[in-house]
């Protein structure tokens, strides 16, 4: 077999641009710390790039609305707290106003409490968070803290106080009473300031000095049902805390599978840079002597 | 008997072919590192009287100088390089692309998942001003993106095109430059005239090989050693006729037909046109396969963009927000894109938005309306993540894979163009091992037959003393 000059060269110059090009590609991926320098590289790995990254980035999107539903139903749930310690405490007062031995004049001493409690009321159902929502709606404010991916429908918890079984305290409301008003706080006002709620009869009566002829549970059921919502609170929360910790764990498996995929091994790239180097400089070597490597020269 | 003038005629035929031999080494040597040399090699013939009654005794002669050339291998290199330009072409026009499906800030991965999650966002805090403004923003981000990847690629169409026409055009030079080769070659071939010199033949070698290269055109040598060269059956050089190839273009964008003409009788006489396509091989078959290719990537970015729009538009019943024309009056913004511009008479391409100013963005507005967006059609909005980043992620696997397999293919064709050139080169190239050797040779067979002379001339010198 003939060995010729220009193939010797070729070989050569082939070996050069291969271990050339395998040194550039290796300093990029170490000084892009990104092992996917071109696309065609591995189609494959950016279709699941693409899918680890949007993963990642519906978690975190999760984790902020989370967050969002954590906080905002920590301070619905603080307002059902405040709401049930006034009926309680409305509750206490009707006590003190069935002892027989109080007369008119006591009876309207205790009116300036009763008519802060119902203020104070009033004030903790018209509340609004930091973002000016109202804690307590006639309609839901969802948010979601799961699903939405891979087929899965978005899992939403409704962040907003229910009010509807305040209706106790209005023997005169219909059931719809909470959605039918023209608007939330007149809603409101008929079961703290109308004339035909308890609040505003126990009131009226106290100022008149006379004994209120509320039956004795009204406002122990009103209560109730501030505490029973907000035990359906606290179940949410807890939802939303397991959701929040399920979503960090697949966040970090997640995180864990895209830089594998994509970040640059760099103990293995350091190791292919020197060894490509290596063999550049041999490719090199070599060619430098392939024009003296034949007999003219030997010959001198 | 072997008389005086004898003994010199042998040695002076020996001395030529010496020379003629060294002068064949030293042709080789000096074309070692020249592109498309084929080293010559001389034939001896020893002629004696009974082969040539004019010799008496031996004699040495020039036969032949053969030029070391293999048609077989000359031309499966030639169809396997145009093959490999076709690929290495194709691989060339599409790095821009591919290096931007990997670059965080041109692809779409990072502004679209910025979009859903924005949207996702004003789901929980519809009321916020600045939550729908940065929602409005990445809506605006994202068109401007998904615009900008599509005016990417089809910037690479265009450089395609534009490299068409370089070409074809240096296509024609060579195809002229070849024709005249072939006159030169069929001057030379008439009764009377030396054979075609080595050098013409591998001037027509090596522009028969550029024409492979450039629009991959199949050579044949004739019987009368003309090149023939034919592009996608048509016929481009046959014998001194040249034939001129013409991109045909519409709205200066090719239509992927090109047409024949004769050089001498201007561009309005076509004698024949072809649909340049995948058979086409060399950097024209490169460029039109990429072409062909990018139009489908664009196509199917189109699509994508298309499920956006559906996605985006506004369940039945609602809208997303107002938006004041020039009138005043207000009118709905149903869909986040309009597809505009019509390419190859087909619906479509490179989402032509109507966001030209940001006024015209959806939900720009909802930044200042009073009355928040229901926040079920952000959730039903924040719900497409998933079906529209696969989507996406199938159009980028599509459009790598297009790209791997033209790498591939250029690797493949790289290791069969290596071997075929060792092929090739074993048969035409120069070995300087060989040429030492042989001038070694040549220098002996100088020597002897110098010596050979030099004795002829004591012998003369003898004879002359004897008489004296």
């Amino acid at each position: 077999m003939r060995t010729t000059i220009a193939n010797r060269f070729d070989e050569s110059l082939t070996a050069i641009q291969t271990h050339a090009r395998q040194v550039a590609d290796e300093q990029n991926r170490l000084s892009t710390g990104t092992k996917l320098l071109r696309a065609s590289d591995s189609p494959i790995a950016i279709g699941r790039a693409v899918d680890l990254r949007t993963s990642s980035a519906h978690l975190d999107s999760l984790k902020r609305l989370q967050g969002a539903a954590s906080n905002r139903m920590a301070e619905a749930e603080l307002a059902m707290q405040d709401a049930a310690r006034v009926l309680d405490d409305f509750h206490q007062l009707w006590a003190a106003t069935q002892n027989g031995s109080l007369g008119p004049d006591q009876l309207r001493l205790f009116s300036t409490q009763a008519r802060a409690l119902q203020e104070e009321l009033r004030q903790t159902l018209t509340r609004t968070d930091a973002g000016g929502y109202r804690l307590f709606d006639s309609k839901s404010l969802l948010v979601m803290i799961g699903g939405g991916s891979n087929n899965v429908d978005p899992i939403s918890v409704d962040t907003v106080g229910a009010i509807s079984d305040l209706k106790v305290l209005n023997s005169t409301l219909d059931p719809d009473w909470l959605t039918s008003a023209s608007s939330l706080d007149a809603a409101i006002d008929k079961i703290t300031i109308d004339a035909d709620s308890l609040i505003a009869k126990f009131v009226q009566s106290l100022q008149a000095g006379e004994r209120p002829v509320v039956l004795n549970q009204e406002f122990k059921t009103a209560s109730q049902t501030m505490v029973l919502q907000r035990i359906a609170v606290g179940a949410n929360q807890a939802r939303v805390e397991r959701a929040t910790e399920r979503a960090d764990d697949v966040q970090l498996a997640t995180q864990t599978a895209l830089s594998t995929e994509v970040d640059t091994d760099y103990a293995s790239s350091s190791m292919e840079v020197q060894k490509a180097k290596a063999l550049l400089e041999a490719a090199q070597t070599i060619t430098a002597q392939i024009g003296s490597m034949n007999l003219f020269q030997k010959l001198g | 008997m072997t008389g005086m003038t004898t003994v010199n005629a042998i040695g002076l035929s020996g001395l030529r072919t010496a020379q003629a031999g060294m002068t064949s080494t030293a042709n080789n040597v000096a074309g070692a590192a020249v592109d498309g040399f084929h080293r010559r090699q001389i034939h001896p013939l020893i002629a004696s009287p009974t082969s040539d009654p004019l010799i008496q005794g031996g004699a040495v002669m020039i036969d032949s100088v053969v030029r070391g050339y293999s048609a077989l291998a000359t031309e499966q290199y030639f169809a396997n390089h145009s093959k490999l330009l076709q690929s290495s072409t194709m691989s060339k026009s599409s790095v821009v692309v591919d290096k931007m499906l990997v670059d965080e800030a041109e692809a779409l991965t990072k502004v679209l998942n910025g979009f859903f999650s924005a949207a996702a966002d004003v789901s929980a805090d519809p009321a916020s001003v600045t939550v729908r403004a940065a929602f409005a923003t990445t809506s605006r981000e994202t068109a401007d993106r998904i615009r900008s990847l599509a005016e990417v690629i089809q910037e690479t169409r265009n450089q395609a095109h534009l490299e068409m026409d370089r070409v074809v055009q240096e296509a024609n030079e060579k195809s002229e430059a070849l024709a005249r080769v072939n006159m030169l070659i069929q001057g030379s071939s008439a009764f009377g005239k030396p054979t075609p010199s080595a050098d013409l033949l591998d001037e027509r070698d090596r522009l028969a090989s550029q024409l492979a290269d450039l629009v991959g055109a199949r050579a044949y040598v004739s019987d009368k050693g003309q090149a023939v060269l034919r592009f996608d059956g048509l016929t481009l050089v046959d014998g001194v006729q040249s034939f001129k190839l013409k991109v045909e273009k519409s709205e200066g964008i090719p239509t992927g037909v090109v047409t024949l003409t004769r050089s001498d009788l201007g561009d309005d006489t076509i004698f024949g046109a072809a649909k340049g396509g995948g058979d086409v091989l060399g950097q024209f078959g490169g460029l039109t396969r990429y072409a062909y290719g990018a139009l489908t990537w664009l196509k199917k970015l189109d699509q994508l963009a298309e499920r956006i729009v559906s996605v985006t538009s506004p369940p039945a019943g609602q809208t997303w927000t107002t938006k004041p024309d020039a009138q005043g009056a207000t009118t709905e913004v149903a869909a986040m894109f309009a597809i505009g511009t019509n390419l190859d008479g087909q619906k479509a391409l490179s989402l032509k938005s109507l966001l030209d100013g940001a006024d015209k963005v959806p939900w720009a507005d909802s930044v200042s309306s009073s009355t928040p967006p229901h926040q079920s059609m952000f959730i039903a909005l924040a719900d497409q993540r998933t079906p529209i980043l696969q989507a996406w992620a199938s159009w980028a696997t599509d459009v790598s894979s297009d790209m791997s397999n033209w790498r591939a293919e250029e690797a493949s064709f790289t290791a069969v163009d290596m071997a075929l050139n060792e092929q090739l080169q074993q048969v035409s190239g120069v070995d300087l091992d060989e040429e030492a050797t042989n001038l070694l040779r040549f220098q002996q067979l100088y020597q002897a037959n110098s010596s050979v002379m030099q004795a002829a001339m004591k012998m003369f010198d003898i004879l002359i003393g004897i008489s004296r």
